[in-house]
Parts: structure tokens; sequence; C-alpha cells
């Protein structure tokens, strides 16, 4: 299975010289969004690899290749969704030595450290964006799944800040409760349930893509 | 002795297509030639055996276990060619042998490499320039390299020069000489079998006209050529693909000795190639 991970880098070879270029892109780009930067560069750089990853299997059919091999379909789906978290990491690594090097050069280009909190709000905004997106790939193919995907991808986005600058302003018994329950945990309680629930959402999402994938055919 | 392939009863709808309930069996040893028009139902029928879709009905036993139930230890045992490589055309030969490899178990780099010394495969460029020939080897330096007792090819000569054609018949024949193993050759290309097949299905419209041993074939079917009094005067019952002209009329016989009894006086009897047998029996439907 690692081995389908590592075919999905194989064949974007110059996934780390991109992934380099897109930090210093966004990091230039996101500046307003301080401490948010690095979430923001994350996601959208696993976005691009993952999409880069589908689009390399639907260009050369190799699903018919894949599925001709002996290997289950659960393999498949899954080296995708283990494939996010190597996406995570190799964008990571691009941004801690994109920062590094811009922090050396002294520009007025702002940078932030990634902290493990930076990370784990990474993790999780990328399962929660992947458990939806995987399964309408999965049963539709990249292609005819992209033009949903990249309004769900801007959507998510751009839409993100401003739920949450709406849902903090709003003054609902409803907010109001969930504030009083946040309030009352520490913040790595609050991180923690998070990360626990985007995993159940992507487990639940890795189920789903099995199913869809074991129907559909070459 | 378990077939090595056995397909039975099997199904598969589409809207504007369907396969029906067909039968095949192949035994270890053998090669199988399966023919048949373009969109007779070939490809389908190989994407069912390799579970790239899905069956409305019937059974298909590789090794004599159920293709889905065993999938992955079929596979493993199964070399495939596939019309089109379907691999990715960015990476190197080389490394698109390392991905396959590490799926199968019984992977034998030192076979991989012999065929590729032999087959002359450019181990360093990228798939996406080798020509259709090379791709078709490489398929066949993979499908070689993991001990697979069957192997099952999808039109691998169509679009290929005769000089590729006619090496890959060759290393067929050559595989053959291990008698456990077999090979399932879908073409629509049927001279590439005269030379190797020991079996011919024939499938047309979704249907199997007949399976059996090439020298069956060869010995019973004829063409046959004669006046058109006589179609006229005994109707056009046991005649397939009659076509008639100014002069008389032709067509396929399943039974030539029988024909030869009754009419050996006024007809002639040709001896038929497999081309003939599937140009005779398509054109039933038009000409009959």
């Amino acid at each position: 299975m690692l081995n389908l991970v590592i075919k999905d880098i194989l064949v974007q070879k110059k996934i780390f010289i991109a992934s380099i270029l897109y930090i210093i892109f966004f990091v230039i780009a996101f500046q307003s969004l301080g401490m948010g930067m690095y979430t923001a560069a994350i996601v959208a750089i696993v976005y691009l690899m993952v999409s880069g990853g589908f689009a390399y299997d639907d260009k050369s059919k190799s699903d018919i290749m894949l599925n001709s091999l002996p290997i289950k379909r659960e393999n498949i789906v899954m080296s995708k969704y283990i494939s996010l978290f190597v996406y995570i990491a190799i964008g990571t690594i691009a941004y801690i030595v994109v920062t590094f090097v811009i922090s050396l050069l002294n520009t007025p280009i702002k940078t932030y450290p990634v902290t493990i909190e930076l990370i784990v709000s990474a993790v999780i905004a990328v399962s929660l964006m992947h458990s939806i997106s995987f399964p309408l790939i999965f049963k539709l193919g990249y292609v005819k799944s992209k033009a949903f995907n990249m309004i769900f991808f801007l959507s998510f986005f751009f839409g993100a800040p401003l739920l949450i600058d709406f849902v903090s302003k709003a003054n609902s018994e409803v907010t109001t409760a969930v504030w009083t329950f946040l309030k009352n945990q520490s913040d790595v309680a609050i991180v923690f349930e998070l990360l626990v629930l985007s995993l159940v959402f992507l487990s639940i999402s890795y189920g789903i893509s099995v199913r869809l994938y074991k129907k559909r055919e070459f | 002795m378990t077939a090595i392939l056995e397909i039975k009863n099997l199904r598969k709808e589409y809207k504007d297509f369907s396969l029906k309930d067909i039968n095949l069996t192949l035994e270890k040893g053998f090669i199988m030639g399966f023919i048949g028009p373009n969109g007779a139902g070939k490809s389908t029928t190989i994407k069912l055996i390799l579970n790239l879709v899905n069956k409305d009905g019937g059974e298909i036993n590789i090794f004599g276990k159920d293709n889905i139930a065993f999938e992955k230890e079929v596979k493993n045992r199964i070399g495939f060619v596939l019309d089109e490589g379907y691999y990715y055309e960015e990476i190197t030969v080389r490394e698109m042998k390392s991905i396959i490899a590490h799926f199968y178990d019984r992977w034998d780099e030192g076979a991989f490499k012999k065929y590729a010394k032999d087959f002359g495969l450019p181990i360093e460029k990228k798939i996406r320039e080798l020509s259709k020939g090379m791709k078709m080897k490489f398929s066949l330096a993979i499908a070689l390299s993991h001990d697979a007792e069957l192997l099952i090819m999808d039109e691998p000569t169509s679009g290929l020069d005769p000089v590729v054609r006619s090496e890959l018949l060759d290393i067929l024949s050559d595989l053959m000489q291990d008698e456990n193993k077999g090979v399932f050759f879908s073409t629509h290309i049927t001279s590439d079998l005269d030379k190797i097949a020991d079996y011919i299905t024939f499938i047309n419209n979704g249907e199997i006209i007949f399976s059996t041993t090439k020298d069956d074939i060869m010995d019973n079917f004829g063409v046959v050529k004669g006046p058109k009094e006589l179609i006229r005067n005994n109707g056009s019952n046991g005649f397939i693909g009659i076509r008639e002209n100014q002069y008389g009329f032709e067509a396929l016989v399943q039974n030539k000795e029988e024909f030869r009894k009754l009419y050996g006086d006024i007809a002639v009897i040709e001896k038929p190639t497999l081309e003939d047998i599937m140009v005779y029996y398509t054109r039933r439907g038009i000409y009959a």
C-alpha cells in the first residue's frame, strides 16, 4: 500500500520543487493571515498534490492497470487517504525550509514558526475537506468530479474564515451554548476533540469511498 | 484436472449491448484464441475476468477458484497484456516496473532483466517515449516475470507491425513449452491464431458461436461454392453467410463431409481460414 503512495509521489516527481515554489508563493500571498498562513498554505498544497495524483491516474487510465494487479480496491482507496498525511509532512518540511530561508534574508516578509497546534489544525482542515471530496472522486473519477471539487475547495478555503467570523459574532442560544461548552475546556482538549472528530469523519469517508470504488467499472 | 480458466453462463448487460450467458473452458498447456469482430464482447469478457467490471450473472473460475472471492491470489498467478498499457506516461520504464513488481508475491527480477534485454526495452526511457510495440513488450515482460500460469491478452497485436507481431507469437510458442501454463488471447487479427492457437472461441454480438479446437474447425468447416440452383432447390438451411453473385453462390458450411456427400459433384469445397469463418458468420444477418 505504501507502494501506491510512493507511486503518487513518483509520478509527480517535481512535487518537492513545486511545493517549495508554492510555499514561497503562499507565504507572500497569505501575509494578512498571520499565524493562519501555515494552515492555509498546507491546505492549498495538499489539495494541489492530491489533485495532481488523481489527475495522473485519470490521464493514463491507470485504474485499469492497478485493478488488474493483485491489489485490493480497499488498498487503492486507503493509499489516497494515507497520502494526505504524507503531503502534509512534505508541505510542512517545505514550509520550514522556506520560512527559514526567508528569515535569513532580512526581508519585510513576515514568517511564523510551525507549532504543534498549527500542524493539528492543518490535519483537521485537510481531513474535513477531503472527507467530502474523496468519495466523489472515487465514484466519478477525477475529471468528472473536478468542477464540483474546485467549487467545494474554494468555498471551503475562503468560506471557512467567514464562517468562523460569523459564528464568533453571532449571538444565538446555540452558539452561546457551544461557546460556554468550549470555554470550560482547555485549548488542548478542544484541539484534541476536533482532531478526533475530523479523524472520525475521515474514517466514515473512507468507508463510503471503498463502497463506491468497489462498484466502479472501468 | 481443473481448468485454468472456466466461464459459466457469464452475463453482463449494458444499455446497448449484452453478453449473453457465455461459457468457455481453457485447460492447462493450451492457447485459446478469442476471436470476434469489434464490439462483439471480447474486451467486456476480459474485463469481467479481471474484475474490472461487475458481472450480472454467472461464474468465472481461474485455477478452479472464484475470480472475485480469491481475487488477490488469482491475480498473482495471472499475467495480463491489455490493448493499451495504461501505465503512467511521466515515469521511466524502470520506475514503473518497480511499482508493479512490489505487488506480485513471486516477482522474479532476473526474469524481467532477461526479457528486458531480449526485447530491447529502453529501461531508462519514459513510458511516454515508447512506441506501441515497445509498450506491448513491456507489458509482456511484466506478465512473464512473476511466474504467471495464465496469460490474458486483450488485442495485444492490434496496431503492431508484422515483425513485432511475429516476435510475440514466437515468445508465446516458447512459453507453451511449459505445460502448466495457458494463454487466453483475444484478437480480431485471426491470422495470429492460425499459427499458435489450440482452441478457438468465437464470439459475435455477445454470444459464443463456438468454442472448440482449431483442428476441429479446420477439419469440419468448409467454404463452398456452387450453382445458385443448389440453394434454390434445397433451401439455404445449413449455409452460413450466403453470398450470391451472377455465377453462383458462396457460403460457409459447418460439416463439409456431409456437404461433400450430397453435392460434392456440383460444388467446390475449400478449406477456410479463421478469417473466412469470422467474416461468413458476421455476414449472416444481412445476407441469409
